[in-house]
Formats: C-alpha cells, sequence, structure tokens
C-alpha cells in the first residue's frame, strides 16, 4: 500500500489519471455511477492515504495536495472530487482525532476505505459552521439522528465524519464533529443523485439514526477542526480540481491543433484565434497562481505548528475563499470560452475526444458547491473590518471547553 | 438622561435579538447575560458591530474592538454611550 516513499506521488496520480480515469469517465457520466474502478486504482497506489504521516517519509503537504488533485481532475473530476473530499476527511482524523479515531486511520491503510462528510443539513442555509440536529445522551452513550440532503458517495463509504449541535441546550454555533461507522447499522439512502453534473460523486440524501460511544465525539470544538483543517483543504482540494478539469480539457485541445487531420490548422494562421487560445490561458494561470499560493501559506502555517488563533486570521479566510470564488468562476470560464472556440461538432457534442460537454456539465457546479454567494457575502464584512482591532473579537476563543 | 438612557439599552438589545434570533429561539436576555452563550460567534460579532455603528452614528475605535466589548449588554451599552457622549 504505501508506494509514496520510492515514487513522487504526483506520478501515481498522473498513472490513476491515465490508464484508469481516462477510459471509465466516460462510462461513469453517462451511467450516473460510482467509478469503481478509478476509486480502486487510488486505493492500488496508496493514493487513498495522503495526509497521513508514513513512517519512511513522502509528502502530506497541501502543495502536492493540490498537485494531485488537478492531476487527477483533469481525466474525471468525479473521481477526483471523491479523492480530494476523501482526503479532507483524513486530513481531520489526523490533526485532530483521538485514539478512538485512528482505527479508521488503520483501515484506510490496511483496506481503502473511504471517509465521507456530513456537513449539510436542511434549513441551516448551507452554512458550514452551524448545525442544528444536537446530539442526544442516551444511556451511555449519544444518539446520532440527523438528516442530510446531500451526501458524497454515502452508498460507498465505510465512514462518515458528521457535525452535529453539541447538545440540546447549546446553540447552533456550538457545532461538535462525530464519527459514524456503516456498521453501526442506521444509515439511510434516501433518494438519488441525478445531477447536470459531478454524477460520479453520487452525492446522495442521507439519513443517520444509531447510537454511538461518547468518545466518537471529537474533543476539539467544530470550529477549530474546520479553521485549522477543513476549510482549507476543502477550499483548496476543490479548487484544484476545477482547475485541474479546466487545464485538462486545454491541454486535450491544443496537444492536437497542429495534427495534420486537425480540423482546427487553418485557423492556426488566425491572430484571432490564437489570442482566444492565449487569453484562456490566463485564466488557468491565475487559478494556478492563487492555489499555489494559498498553498504554500497553508504548509507554512503547518510546518510551524501554528496555533489555531494563527488560522483565524481575517486576511486569510478572506484569500481562501476567494481562491474558492475564483475557481469556481474561471474554470468554468475556461471550459465555456474553449466550446465557444471550438464549435458545435468539437465542442458540443457527446463523447468527442475532447470530453468539452461533460467538464462543461461537471463544472458548473463549482460556483454552487458551497455556494459562492455565501463566501462573498462573508468576505464582504471581513473586508470591512480587516486590519482593523477587529482581529481580537474575530480570533478570541469561543470559550467553548474541550469535551472531557 | 434616563429616557435617553433607557432608548440606548432597548436599542442594544433590539439588535441583540435580532442578530442571536432569540424570538425563534424563545429566548430572551438581561443586562448581564453572556453573550457568547447566546450563540455570537465571530461572525455575528462582526455583523453585530456593523450594526451598532449604523444604528448610533459612532465607529468603534480599535481600543474598543475586543472581546470584553462583547461580553455582555452592559458592556456593548457602556462603549456605545462613551462613543455617543465624545460625539457630543
Amino acid at each position: 500500500m504505501d508506494a509514496f516513499s520510492e515514487i513522487d506521488p504526483i506520478q501515481l496520480a498522473v498513472t490513476a489519471g491515465q490508464e484508469t480515469f481516462r477510459a471509465w469517465a466516460s462510462d461513469v457520466d453517462a451511467r450516473n455511477r460510482f467509478p469503481h474502478e478509478s476509486v480502486e486504482a487510488l486505493r492500488r497506489l496508496g493514493l487513498l492515504t495522503y495526509f497521513m504521516p508514513r513512517a519512511n517519509g513522502g509528502p502530506t503537504d497541501f502543495a502536492t495536495y493540490c498537485s494531485i488533485a488537478a492531476v487527477l481532475a483533469e481525466e474525471c473530476l468525479s473521481s477526483a472530487l471523491i479523492w480530494a473530499m476523501h482526503c479532507q476527511q483524513v486530513a481531520i482524523l489526523v490533526d485532530h482525532g483521538g485514539p478512538e479515531h485512528k482505527h479508521v486511520l488503520d483501515e484506510v491503510e490496511r483496506t481503502g476505505a473511504l471517509v465521507a462528510s456530513v456537513t449539510t443539513e436542511a434549513g441551516k442555509g448551507g452554512d458550514l459552521l452551524t448545525a442544528r440536529a444536537p446530539l442526544l445522551p442516551e444511556g451511555d452513550g449519544v444518539r446520532v439522528r440527523r438528516v442530510a440532503p446531500i451526501v458524497s458517495y454515502a452508498e460507498y463509504a465505510a465512514f462518515f465524519l458528521l457535525t452535529m449541535r453539541s447538545a440540546e441546550d447549546r446553540h447552533e454555533h456550538d457545532v461538535s464533529l462525530v464519527l459514524v461507522t456503516r456498521e453501526d447499522a442506521g444509515m439511510t439512502v434516501t433518494g438519488n443523485w441525478n445531477a447536470m453534473g459531478a454524477r460520479g460523486t453520487r452525492s446522495v440524501p442521507v439519513t443517520f439514526d444509531l447510537l454511538v460511544d461518547n468518545n466518537r465525539v471529537f474533543k476539539k470544538p467544530f470550529r477549530q477542526i474546520a479553521v485549522q483543517t477543513l476549510i482549507p483543504a476543502a477550499h483548496l482540494g476543490w479548487s484544484a480540481v476545477w482547475y485541474g478539469a479546466a487545464r485538462g480539457a486545454f491541454r486535450r485541445f491544443v496537444r492536437q491543433l497542429r495534427q495534420p487531420e486537425n480540423k482546427f490548422r487553418a485557423q492556426l494562421q488566425s491572430d484571432l484565434f490564437l489570442s482566444r487560445l492565449a487569453d484562456l490561458r490566463v485564466s488557468l494561470d491565475l487559478m494556478d497562481s492563487m492555489i499555489t499560493r494559498a498553498a504554500a501559506r497553508i504548509d507554512s502555517l503547518r510546518h510551524s505548528n501554528a496555533d489555531v488563533a494563527s488560522y483565524e486570521n481575517i486576511t486569510l479566510h478572506i484569500s481562501l475563499n476567494n481562491v474558492k470564488i475564483a475557481a469556481s468562476r474561471l474554470a468554468f470560464e475556461v471550459v465555456d470560452r474553449l466550446i465557444e472556440l471550438c464549435g458545435l461538432a468539437q465542442g458540443y457534442m457527446k463523447n468527442t475526444a475532447l470530453d468539452l460537454e461533460r467538464v462543461f456539465r461537471d463544472l458548473r457546479s463549482a460556483t454552487l458547491m458551497y455556494h459562492n454567494d455565501r463566501l462573498l457575502g462573508a468576505n464582504g464584512k471581513l473586508i470591512l473590518v480587516e486590519n482593523s482591532g477587529a482581529e481580537a473579537i474575530w480570533r478570541r476563543p469561543d470559550g467553548l471547553q474541550p469535551k472531557t | 438622561m434616563t429616557s435617553t438612557r433607557d432608548a440606548i439599552r432597548e436599542q442594544i438589545f433590539d439588535l441583540l435579538r435580532h442578530r442571536l434570533r432569540l424570538r425563534q429561539r424563545q429566548q430572551d436576555l438581561t443586562i448581564n447575560s453572556s453573550l457568547e452563550a447566546l450563540g455570537l460567534d465571530s461572525m455575528t460579532a462582526i455583523e453585530l458591530l456593523l450594526d451598532l455603528e449604523r444604528t448610533f452614528g459612532i465607529m468603534l475605535p480599535d481600543a474598543l474592538l475586543t472581546a470584553e466589548t462583547f461580553r455582555t449588554p452592559e458592556t456593548l451599552e457602556v462603549a456605545v454611550r462613551s462613543l455617543l457622549e465624545a460625539k457630543g
């Protein structure tokens, strides 16, 4: 399982992408199914253990995480998203899990088990840092009763990390994270996922009703877990996936431009065509820069074992939101304009060698996945108080005591 | 003087009830309630700050942007009144 120490994981991702993702991406989309073959390739290559420290070294940094995500996404956005989201949960377990959560990491390493995230909830308007359904003490344990409208790859995950209101008498901002396993037997998939794109993610609605041990609840308040790990990993991971998908489409297009049989050969003499092509690359470079810079910033904080207060920096919050906002827009726009450049036969048809039609549908989800409006609204408020003393009221400890 | 103080206090209470959604949660607050316990988190504190500045036509200087200012309705009222008095 542990190939990382010998082989560059980015190269492993290229292998997975070219040998497996590419072969199945269309079928996964057409049949609206989970990408079994691609996930199995990730498993086989040891890529599902990313972020877990390895005895003989190997990268666990955000920069490499983003590079892998982009490489995978060039061939299949759904599979890449599954990988990125699973790794976000692994990072949470590594950074914040207690001894009682360690067996999940052992299972991920041993069998390539998938870990899913449950943060969506009806009626709360998509706010990550609130939760309505409370944890309810029951006997020696805690009852987890939760309805989640969107849980990616729920049908295939072995483990789930759920956000729950800490207790019935606590307010919605007092959120805890709890580990639930498929073996707890109380999870029901209540609907289908039939979306425009990202179809392979199988982001189905799920209901949980089960009883677990108290020690399944993470001791740290969820806000700390989110600020330190989940938000950086989510924003950068998703952005890298979207960027990779757009980059893949662009590369496929460019690669065939000089081939003798290429339909665009005549246009290579046109300055208009070439400058439109070049313009697309501006957007790609912008995404690359934003992601790379933000990943370096997070890696620097992680490397110096920065405390959670450092992650609460208002400017950092604004910029992490902006990476997501920018990449979600730019990636879609690149593919949209590429279709315009290609025309009907090459751009608008399904299942051409360029696969633009599927990538276009896949990327349309990007601005909606944790809606940009919510992030822009938050950033607007943060901008008003950035670089003022408001850092003190923003960064103040939650006053939420760790669970004993 | 007393009625002005009451008016200021009532306005602050109204803003807090709105921001903390106390009516929906059928909760209320007293002058010494812990705002944190009532759900005042980081983003809500910033929204409340902007509410106060707009409502009273003031701007909280850095020195007053502290966790202590936002601890209770009373600490907020003290901060607001000091700025209103300085305005004249």
